[in-house]
C-alpha cells in the first residue's frame, strides 16, 4: 500500500494542447481518492499517467516517495480496471484473473487459493469456468474487479468503472465497492463523471475541468464550501441555484438585493464583499460590482408570513420523487405580492420534504439559509466565501519532494 | 370499367408477388447456364467414357473413378498437390502474419509497407510465373548469382514443387495480409493496456494476447488458403508443366492435361468431381 | 527518507528521460529496419522484374552480379510492343475485366437487395443455393462449360470471355453483408414516401454502399484481369488474347529476348497494380465489413 503524488504533472499533446496541466496532489495510503470532472476534463488522462500507460509530459510522478515518470507499466506494481473492463476474451474467468499471478510465476496452488478466495468475495465462484462473453455485464465488472484485486498492487486505479452498468446495478456495485475498500484497506483512485459515485464513495475528491485540477477536498468540504461556481455547481443534484444579485447597505443593514429577492446578510459576507476578507487572493472590493449567488436546492425555507419572505416562490412544475418533491418555479418579490412573476427568467429549483400543501398557483414565502450562501464572482467564478488560501505550488511540491 | 381496374389490380398484385425474384434473374441466369448445368454434366461425363469432341459415348459406371484410383498417376498427383497446399498454406500465412504484425503498430511509413505486404494479391500467376522462371534460370538467374550455385532449379525434381510453392505462397501472401491485419485491428487495444499493468511484457503479450486473439479469423484463413492452394493453375503451366516428371502434376493441371491434351473428358470430369468433394469437405468444415 | 534537492530530482529526471527516449527510439527504428528488410524480401520479385526490364539483354546474360541496369534502355518495353500487339491484349483485358466488373456489381446488388430487403417463398433456400456455389471450384465445371461454348460456336469472342464471370456468390454475399448493416426502416420509410424498388436501389442504396461497391470493384477487376485458365482455353486467336494468355506468347520466344518478356510483364501489371493502390482502402474497408465474420 501506497503513496502517490503528483508534482506539477501535465499532458501536452503535439498541437499544443494541454490535456492535463500542472497538476498537483498526493494521494494517501489507504485512501478512497476520486477523480471528478466532465468528459475531456483529463481525468482519464491523468489516471492513465498514474498508470503508466500515457507519457508524462511535464513534472514529476511519485509511487511511495520513488520517483517514478519514466517506468514502464509494468515496473510500477499498480492495477487497473478499465471502463470497458478490458478482459481477455478467448481466457476463463479463472485465468482472467490469474494472469497478472501468472505472470509474476507465484506456485500453482497459491494461484488458486488467491483466485479462489477473490472469487468468493465478489460472489463468483460459480462463473470461474465461463469465457466473458458468456457473463452478464455485472458479472463482468466484477470479474474486472476481481482481476486487479487479487494481486497485492500498490493502488488500485479505475476508470469509470461502473459506467456501462445500469442504474439499479451501479447502485449495488457503489456498495460493493465501498465494502471492498474497507476491506482491503489500500489506496484507491477512482476515475468517474458521476458525483453520486463520488459523493458517496470518496474519502477525497479532486475535481478537474479542462485540464485543470480546480479543487481537492472531501465530499461535504466540496459540497459545503465549493471553490468557484463551476465546482458547486457540477457537485450536488439537482444543481446549484445561481441568482444575479447585487449587494446593498442602508438603514436596515447589510443586504443582498436580486431582481425579486432581498437577503439580509451577515458579516462574513459584508466582510467578504468589502474585500477584507482573510482569503488574501479574493481581496477587492464588491460592493459595486454584480454578484452570483449560490443556494442549493434544500436550503430554502417556507414561512408562514410574507414580512419574514426573501422572496416568493411560484411553482410552475412539480416532481414528486417519492419521499422528496422537486419544485421547478419562479421568484416574485415579497415586495410586491400579486405582481406578475417573469416567466422568461430562469427557473429555481427547491427541494422539499413531505409538504402536501403544495397546489401550482400558491406563491410561497421563502427564506433562504444564510449559513449554506455562496457569492460568486461572475467573471472568474470565484467564490468569495470560500474559507481556505489556496496554497503556493512550489511549496506544496517541496514539501511532496520531502514525504 | 370495372372490370380493366381489376384486372390491373391483379396485374399489380402477380407483379408484387414477381417482382423479388425478377432481381434475382440476372444472378440465376448466369449460375444456371455456367455452373450448375456444367456442374452436373461434369458429373455426368464422369461416368462416361468420351469421344474426341466431350460427347459422352459409352457408361461406365463408376469406371473412370476406378481407373483413377489405380492409377499410380492420379495418386502422384493426388499427394503433390497435398505437399504443394501444405507449402503453400505455410509460407503464405507465415508470411502475411509477419507482415501484418510488423504493421500493428503505427510507425512512419506504415502506408508504403502495408501496401507492400498486400501488394501480391493483384499480381497474375502468369506474371508472377514468368519473373520467376528468370529469377531461377539456371545461368543467368538471380537466385544461382546469389547463392553462387549452378542448379537448374526448375528441371530438377526435388526443388520444382517447392518452387511452384513458394512462388504460389507469396501470391496469397497479400491476401493473407489482410485477413490477418484484420484480425489484429479486432482485437480490444485495452487489453494490451491491462497486460502492460498487470505487469506482462511483449513477449507474453504476443504469446497469450495476439495470436489467441488472431485464432477466429486463423481457422477461416486457412481453410480460404487451402481452397486458393488448390486452385493453383498459371504457374505449373507457365513454370513446369507439371514436370519435371509429374513432380508438380497438381490435380487441376492434371484436369487440364486429361482433357485438353488427351482429350480424355470423361476421366478428367471425374478428376473434377473428386477436386469437388474434397473443397467442399473443407468449405463444410470451415462453418 | 532522505530529502531530494531541485538539482538532483531535475538530474534523475533528464537521465531517466533520455533512458526511455533512447529505449523508444531503438524499438521505432527496429521496426523500421524489420520492415524495410521484409518489404525488400516481399517486393524482390517485381524490384527484379523492373530492374531487367530495363536491362539491355547482352547485360543479362553475364555471370556477374547485375541486379541494377547499369545502361538502362527502353528497347525492351518497345521490342516486347513490336513483337506482340501487347495494346490490343491490355485493350482486351480492360475492356473483359471492366465490364465484368460493372456486370458483377449490377447483378449482385440486385440479388443482395431482394435477400435482404424483400420476402419472398423460398428465400433462404434460394440463398443457400447461391452461397453453396462457393463450394464449386472452377475447374470442376471448366470442361463442360468449354464443351457448351464451343458447342454455341461462342470460342474466341468478347462475350465467351464476360458473360460467365457476369455474378459472384461471393459479391452477392458482401453487397448482402453490407445491405443488413442498414435499418429496414430506411427501406420502410422510402416505401412510404412512394419510392419505388427500382428507385430505391439507384438512388439510395447505391450511393450509401460506395465502399463496398468499390471493394467490390478492385477485387472483381484484379481477378478478371489475371484470369488465366478460361482465357486461355476459349481465345485461339491474337486479335482476343488477354494480357495473361498473350504475354505467355512471349515466353514461348528464345531465351535471348527474356528481357523482352518481362519489360511485357512490367507493362501488364502496371495497370492492376494502380488499381490495387488507388483502391486498396476502399477494399481493405469493404471486404472486412463482412466477409471475414462471414
Amino acid at each position: 500500500m501506497s503513496e502517490i503524488s503528483l508534482v506539477n504533472v501535465s499532458k501536452l499533446y503535439k498541437n499544443g494542447f494541454y490535456a492535463v496541466k500542472d497538476c498537483n496532489v498526493t494521494i494517501h495510503d489507504h485512501e478512497f481518492f476520486m477523480i471528478i470532472g466532465p468528459s475531456g476534463c483529463g481525468k482519464s488522462t491523468t489516471l492513465r499517467m498514474i498508470a503508466g500507460l500515457e507519457k508524462i509530459s511535464s513534472g514529476e510522478l511519485y509511487i511511495d516517495g520513488e520517483l517514478s515518470n519514466m517506468l514502464e507499466p509494468q515496473e510500477r506494481n499498480l492495477a487497473m480496471v478499465f471502463q470497458n473492463y478490458a478482459l481477455y476474451p478467448h481466457m476463463t474467468v479463472f485465468d482472467n484473473i490469474a494472469f497478472s499471478l501468472k505472470v509474476r510465476k507465484l506456485p500453482k496452488e497459491e494461484i488458486e487459493r488467491q483466485v479462489m478466495s477473490v472469487a468468493d468475495m465478489l460472489g463468483i465462484s460459480a462463473l470461474l469456468h465461463r469465457k466473458p462473453t458468456a457473463l452478464s455485464g455485472g458479472q463482468r465488472q466484477r470479474v474486472a474487479i476481481g482481476s486487479a484485486i487479487v494481486r497485492n498492487a500498490r493502488a488500485f486505479l479505475m476508470d469509470e468503472p461502473l459506467s456501462n452498468l445500469d442504474a439499479k446495478l451501479r447502485a449495488e456495485m457503489r456498495v460493493e465497492l465501498s465494502r471492498l475498500h474497507k476491506k482491503l484497506n489500500a489506496t484507491m483512485i477512482y476515475v468517474t463523471h458521476d458525483q453520486v459515485e463520488a459523493m458517496t464513495l470518496a474519502d477525497r475528491i479532486m475535481v478537474m475541468k479542462d485540464g485543470i485540477v480546480q479543487q481537492v477536498a472531501a465530499p461535504m468540504e466540496l459540497y459545503r464550501h465549493p471553490i468557484n461556481q463551476f465546482v458547486a455547481g457540477f457537485i450536488g443534484s439537482p444543481e446549484m441555484n445561481f441568482i444575479p444579485v447585487k449587494s446593498r447597505e442602508d438603514a436596515s443593514g447589510f443586504s443582498l438585493i436580486g431582481k425579486n429577492l432581498k437577503v439580509e446578510a451577515d458579516e462574513t459576507i459584508e466582510s467578504a464583499v468589502h474585500g477584507d476578507s482573510h482569503n488574501e487572493t479574493l481581496q477587492g472590493n464588491y460592493a459595486q460590482k454584480d454578484l452570483i449567488l449560490g443556494v442549493r436546492p434544500e436550503d430554502f425555507i417556507p414561512v408562514s408570513s410574507y414580512q419574514a419572505a426573501d422572496f416568493l416562490f411560484e411553482p410552475a412544475v412539480v416532481e414528486n420523487l417519492g419521499n422528496d418533491y422537486l419544485l421547478h418555479g419562479y421568484m416574485v418579490s415579497a415586495a410586491d405580492p400579486f405582481g406578475i412573476s417573469r416567466k422568461k427568467e430562469k427557473m429555481i429549483v427547491i427541494s422539499m420534504k413531505r409538504n402536501d400543501t403544495i397546489s401550482d398557483h400558491d406563491r410561497i414565502p421563502m427564506q433562504i439559509v444564510t449559513e449554506h450562501m455562496q457569492l460568486f464572482d461572475p467573471e472568474s467564478g470565484r467564490n468569495l466565501l470560500y474559507p481556505g488560501t489556496p496554497a503556493d505550488p512550489e511549496t506544496l511540491a517541496t514539501e511532496r519532494r520531502q514525504a | 370499367m370495372n372490370h380493366s381496374s381489376s384486372r390491373i389490380s391483379r396485374i399489380r398484385n402477380v407483379f408484387s408477388a414477381t417482382e423479388p425474384y425478377l432481381y434475382l434473374v440476372p444472378s440465376i441466369l448466369i449460375f444456371s447456364i455456367f455452373l450448375f448445368w456444367p456442374f452436373f454434366k461434369t458429373i455426368y461425363l464422369s461416368f462416361y467414357k468420351t469421344n474426341k469432341l466431350g460427347q459422352a459415348k459409352l457408361f461406365v459406371g463408376i469406371g473412370n473413378y476406378k481407373e483413377l484410383f489405380q492409377s499410380s498417376a492420379f495418386i502422384n498427383s493426388l499427394y503433390v498437390t497435398l505437399v504443394f497446399v501444405i507449402i503453400v498454406v505455410s509460407i503464405s500465412m507465415l508470411l502475411g502474419l509477419i507482415g501484418a504484425i510488423l504493421c500493428n503498430k503505427t510507425f512512419p511509413g506504415i502506408r508504403f509497407f502495408s501496401t507492400a505486404y498486400a501488394l501480391p494479391m493483384a499480381i497474375a500467376s502468369s506474371s508472377a510465373a514468368m519473373i520467376f522462371r528468370i529469377m531461377l534460370h539456371p545461368s543467368i538467374g538471380i537466385v544461382n548469382k546469389l547463392l553462387h550455385l549452378n542448379i537448374n532449379w526448375l528441371a530438377d525434381p526435388r526443388y520444382a514443387l517447392v518452387l511452384v510453392a513458394i512462388l504460389t505462397g507469396w501470391l496469397n501472401s497479400g491476401i493473407d495480409f489482410l485477413y490477418f491485419s484484420a484480425g489484429l485491428a479486432s482485437i480490444d487495444e485495452t487489453i494490451y493496456e491491462r497486460a502492460s499493468v498487470d505487469g506482462a511484457g511483449p513477449v507474453r503479450q504476443f504469446v497469450h494476447l495476439t495470436l489467441p486473439g488472431l485464432s477466429p479469423i486463423l481457422f477461416y484463413t486457412i481453410v480460404v488458403n487451402i481452397i486458393q492452394a488448390f486452385q493453383s493453375f498459371g504457374q505449373v503451366k507457365i513454370l513446369t508443366q507439371g514436370g519435371p516428371g509429374d513432380a508438380t502434376n497438381l490435380i487441376v493441371y492434371s484436369i487440364y492435361r486429361d482433357a485438353f491434351f488427351n482429350y480424355r473428358f470423361g476421366s478428367a470430369a471425374a478428376e473434377s468431381v473428386i477436386l469437388f468433394v474434397i473443397i467442399m469437405c473443407l468449405t463444410l468444415l470451415m462453418f | 527518507m532522505s530529502t531530494l534537492t531541485k538539482e538532483e530530482i531535475d538530474h534523475l529526471k533528464n537521465t531517466a528521460n533520455a533512458k526511455a527516449l533512447q529505449r523508444r527510439r531503438l524499438k521505432t527504428s527496429a521496426l523500421l529496419i524489420t520492415n524495410v528488410i521484409f518489404a525488400f524480401l516481399i517486393l524482390l520479385p517485381l524490384l527484379y522484374a523492373v530492374s531487367i526490364a530495363f536491362m539491355p539483354s547482352g547485360e543479362l546474360f553475364s555471370t556477374e552480379m547485375n541486379l541494377l541496369p547499369k545502361h538502362p534502355t527502353l528497347t525492351n518495353f518497345r521490342d516486347a510492343l513490336q513483337k506482340v500487339p501487347l495494346f490490343r491484349f491490355v485493350l482486351n483485358s480492360f475492356i473483359v475485366a471492366g465490364l465484368i466488373t460493372i456486370g458483377q456489381i449490377i447483378s449482385c446488388s440486385l440479388a443482395a437487395f431482394s435477400f435482404s430487403f424483400l420476402n419472398f417463398k423460398g428465400k433462404e433456400v434460394l440463398f443457400m443455393l447461391l452461397m453453396a456455389t462457393m463450394m464449386i471450384p472452377g475447374e470442376a465445371t471448366i470442361i463442360s462449360n468449354y464443351l457448351t461454348v464451343s458447342g454455341w460456336g461462342w470460342l474466341d469472342s468478347y462475350h465467351v470471355l464476360i458473360i460467365p464471370y457476369l455474378t459472384s456468390a461471393m459479391g452477392i454475399f458482401l453487397f448482402r453483408q453490407f445491405y443488413k448493416s442498414f435499418p429496414i426502416s430506411l427501406y420502410e420509410s422510402a416505401m412510404i414516401d412512394g419510392c419505388s424498388n427500382i428507385r430505391f436501389i439507384f438512388r439510395i442504396l447505391l450511393p450509401l454502399t460506395k465502399s463496398a461497391i468499390g471493394a467490390m470493384a478492385v477485387y472483381t477487376f484484379i481477378n478478371a484481369w489475371n484470369m488465366y485458365m478460361w482465357p486461355l482455353l476459349v481465345t485461339g486467336s491474337q486479335q482476343m488474347r488477354t494480357v495473361q494468355i498473350g504475354i505467355s506468347m512471349l515466353n514461348s520466344v528464345d531465351a535471348q529476348s527474356m528481357t523482352l518478356m518481362i519489360a511485357g510483364v512490367v507493362i501488364i501489371i502496371l495497370p492492376s497494380i494502380s488499381i490495387f493502390i488507388i483502391g486498396q482502402k476502399q477494399l481493405i474497408r469493404g471486404m472486412f465489413s463482412g466477409a471475414v465474420k462471414g
